[in-house]
């Protein structure tokens, strides 16, 4: 069982199906969330220059990870480009905090 | 077959539901008291802060008349029961909440049964036609399977 | 450009999301375009706005507010006097609690709101918003724009690799054209609508970066700065006689040029240290100065002079960057001329979306071309979400006429019934054979409601209409009824000869032959 998931995550695909889809959209979403939150901590000015920008910014955000996301050939790219790219920006949100 | 996708999307269309009356983010509860009295809180539900000020009416289920009359304070609104089912009305601006009143101790004199006719009428119908919709698909679909 | 595994996946998005979205997405742009003509709407279902328009305001506002608030008990440490606008042309007085007083601008008489309920202008943009769905509703809808801009974003980057070039294909070749010509104004709907729909609620996990982890409630932390609220000076109970509000009013326009006053708010009236605050927006600037940015000035009503001004030198760049926003989104005060070219506009996008729909669903019919039995749910599902909304949505337009208003649960029957017809809309997709036949039906049963509405609305609101029609000037609710008229007559015409219509007819077996 462990090793057909393998076999299904590592190989290359002809087209995309529901699996490849939800991971990209759940990926671009929480993606698009942790950048935008790195803007909110580095972002100078009162509450609202932190925050609105964020709230309009994020849904085109969300695109663009989404389409990167989506060009990866096997769904063991889209899940290391998802992993990669959340756990650098936790990093440094977490730093800018403590930082700033 | 019959598309999984859409079926999921009729019943998302399914939960619209057929309310009147509320207005969100605001609460009004009714407490009975001794002496056939009712306490009446209204307040934002995020805050818990009261309305105040704001007019409270006692509207006879029967003929909508104008039972009993009152405005909010900080500690809400304190009023005699009615004899008749009725509604509490709260005015909020230029909307309304309305919950059904608490009946006395002994139970109206005057009682109305109400029924949400209206939402369980269009509730039934609306599952008829789907229903009906839905077999008529599911036969097209076989229909059209057999032929391939 | 695009390696061709990458295309193929792109269009395989392209399509699936599409699929999704368009079921939420057609019935928010379907009832988005009625809600371009709430002002319109709103004036129609509420007989009191019944009144005959003058060429000219001369109201007098302290001899009114002075009968107002005496007449009606109002609270006066905070009242609010909105003047007459495009979208309601009445006077509106009201405090913070009781129900508002509209006020004949010409007349000055109390308007009698008793039979209002403003229930078509709330349902239709309950329906845009996806509120009539509870709980998860909105946020469908806000989803839903994400991925029109996802698909926005993805269908320009196909036209650019110049992806399946043949314009043979005439549902594909106008989804194309009419998309990339409307661009502008899809990127703002969508971007506005998802910002409205989905990322206001969604937007705790930016507080709680911003307030590095402290809360999460962006509101607390926006609305102090982009909405502030007004201050109510403290009670002295020392009467004072105040300057005239009309000619305060002219001090503000001194003060600042092309203001043009919407809204005057009276803080803490009757007292010595009363406020007067005198708000609107910029003839010269309408998009900065809307409603989430309007200018104003807060007055000493008995000394007459400026406290307190707000202008564009110091606005908040979020107040004003935000009402360009929604500007675009909501057009406030503008009036018809630019309603009917967002008409245009919106039922060439609906059109596209239909058109993009129909790719699909032709592609998957063309493989059983001679199979009469060919039947396929989702295309019968996506007719009635498409056009089984017509006939519902004219259905209610009779209804808040015709039935009595002394009826039980009278709103909860109207929405009952509009589903019902909806849900009836359905049966009749799957039970016909032919798509022709089926719009047919719907465009018969729209007809049919339409001319019956402006029966029931003649037959309900007899003795307001008679007034309006003899003071000889085309009041707004007449001229509505003329448009449903004419909507009627045109349904009807397409219920008797569209099978003549080459393009139609070639979708339909019975009639393409």
């Amino acid at each position: 069982m462990l090793k057909n998931m393998k076999n299904y995550i590592y190989e290359p695909k002809s087209n995309i199906g529901w699996v490849h889809g939800f991971i990209a959209c759940t990926g671009a979403l929480v993606c698009a969330y942790l950048t935008m939150m790195l803007f909110s901590t580095l972002m100078y000015g009162d509450y609202a220059y932190q925050i609105i920008p964020s709230i309009i910014l994020t849904p085109l955000l969300m695109t663009g990870y989404g389409i990167w996301l989506l060009f990866s050939e096997k769904i063991i790219d889209v899940l290391k480009k998802i992993f990669f790219s959340s756990i650098l920006l936790i990093i440094l949100i977490y730093l800018s905090i403590k930082v700033f | 077959m019959l598309n999984k996708k859409i079926l999921l999307l009729i019943f998302i269309a399914f939960l619209t539901v057929l309310e009147a009356h509320k207005i969100p983010g605001i609460a009004l509860e009714l407490e009975k008291l001794e002496n056939d009295k009712i306490h009446i809180n209204a307040f934002f539900k995020r805050s818990k802060r009261p309305l105040v000020g704001n007019e409270v009416r006692l509207i006879s289920m029967f003929d909508n008349r104008v039972l009993n009359i009152g405005k909010t304070t900080k500690k809400g609104l304190i009023l005699n029961i009615p004899n008749e089912s009725y509604w509490v009305y709260l005015l909020v601006r230029d909307n309304d909440i309305v919950v059904d009143g608490i009946a006395p101790k002994n139970g109206f004199i005057k009682t109305v049964k109400k029924d949400k006719i209206a939402f369980i009428y269009s509730f039934i119908i609306i599952i008829i036609f789907l229903l009906l919709s839905l077999i008529i698909a599911y036969k097209k679909s076989i229909n059209f399977k057999k032929s391939l | 450009m695009l390696n061709k595994l990458n295309l193929k996946y792109l269009i395989k998005a392209h399509t699936q999301l599409g699929l999704f979205a368009i079921f939420f997405f057609f019935i928010s742009a379907f009832f988005g375009t009625i809600t371009l003509f709430l002002p319109q709407i709103h004036t129609w279902e509420n007989t009191s706005r019944y009144f005959t328009y003058e060429k000219e305001y001369n109201y007098k506002l302290d001899e009114l507010v002075k009968r107002t608030i005496k007449e009606e008990d109002f609270n006066p440490n905070f009242i609010e006097i909105k003047l007459p606008s495009y979208r309601d042309n009445v006077i509106a007085i009201n405090d913070p609690s009781s129900r508002t007083k509209y006020i004949n601008p010409y007349t000055l008489k109390m308007l009698d709101t008793t039979s209002d309920n403003s229930f078509l202008s709330n349902f239709f943009n309950d329906l845009h918003i996806g509120r009539n769905i509870p709980k998860i509703g909105q946020l469908l809808m806000g989803i839903a724009s994400i991925l029109i801009i996802f698909l926005t974003v993805s269908g320009v980057i196909l036209y650019l690799n110049k992806h399946k070039q043949n314009n043979s294909n005439f549902n594909f070749k106008w989804h194309k054209n009419i998309s990339l010509i409307l661009l502008p104004y899809i990127i703002v709907f969508a971007l506005t609508g998802s910002v409205l729909g989905f990322m206001l609620s969604s937007a705790s996990p930016f507080a709680y970066a911003a307030t590095k982890t402290e809360t999460s409630n962006m509101r607390s932390l926006v609305g102090p700065i982009i909405f502030p609220k007004d201050e109510i000076p403290k009670k002295s109970v020392v009467f004072e006689k105040f300057q005239s509000i009309d000619g305060l009013i002219n001090k503000a326009k001194e003060s600042i040029p092309n203001l043009e006053v919407k809204t005057i708010k009276l803080l803490q009236w009757n007292d010595k240290n009363a406020r007067i605050k005198i708000e609107g927006y910029l003839s010269n600037n309408r998009i900065i100065t809307g409603r989430v940015n309007r200018v104003y000035v807060i007055l000493n009503p008995i000394s007459g002079e400026i406290i307190k001004k707000k202008d564009l030198s110091n606005s908040h760049i979020g107040n004003k960057s935000l009402s360009a926003f929604y500007f675009f989104h909501f057009i406030a005060d503008e009036t018809l001329f630019v309603r009917l070219i967002y008409l245009v506009l919106s039922l060439a996008f609906l059109l596209s979306l239909a058109l993009g729909f129909l790719i699909w669903s032709e592609r998957k019919a063309s493989k059983y071309q001679d199979n009469r039995d060919y039947f396929n749910f989702t295309g019968r599902f996506a007719i009635t979400i498409m056009f089984g909304v017509i006939p519902a949505t004219a259905l209610i337009l009779v209804l808040y006429w015709a039935l009595p208003s002394e009826l039980f649960q009278r709103m909860i029957w109207i929405k009952g019934i509009f589903y019902s017809f909806w849900a009836f809309t359905l049966l009749l997709s799957v039970y016909y054979e032919d798509i022709l036949d089926i719009l047919k039906a719907l465009a018969f049963f729209t007809s049919v409601f339409l001319f019956s509405t402006i029966i029931a609305h003649i037959m309900v609101a007899k003795t307001s209409i008679a007034t309006l029609v003899k003071a000889g000037t085309m009041h707004t609710a007449l001229s509505f009824d003329l448009v449903l008229l004419i909507l009627s007559v045109l349904f009807f015409l397409f219920y008797k000869y569209s099978h003549k219509i080459k393009f139609l007819a070639k979708h339909s077996r019975r009639y393409y032959a």
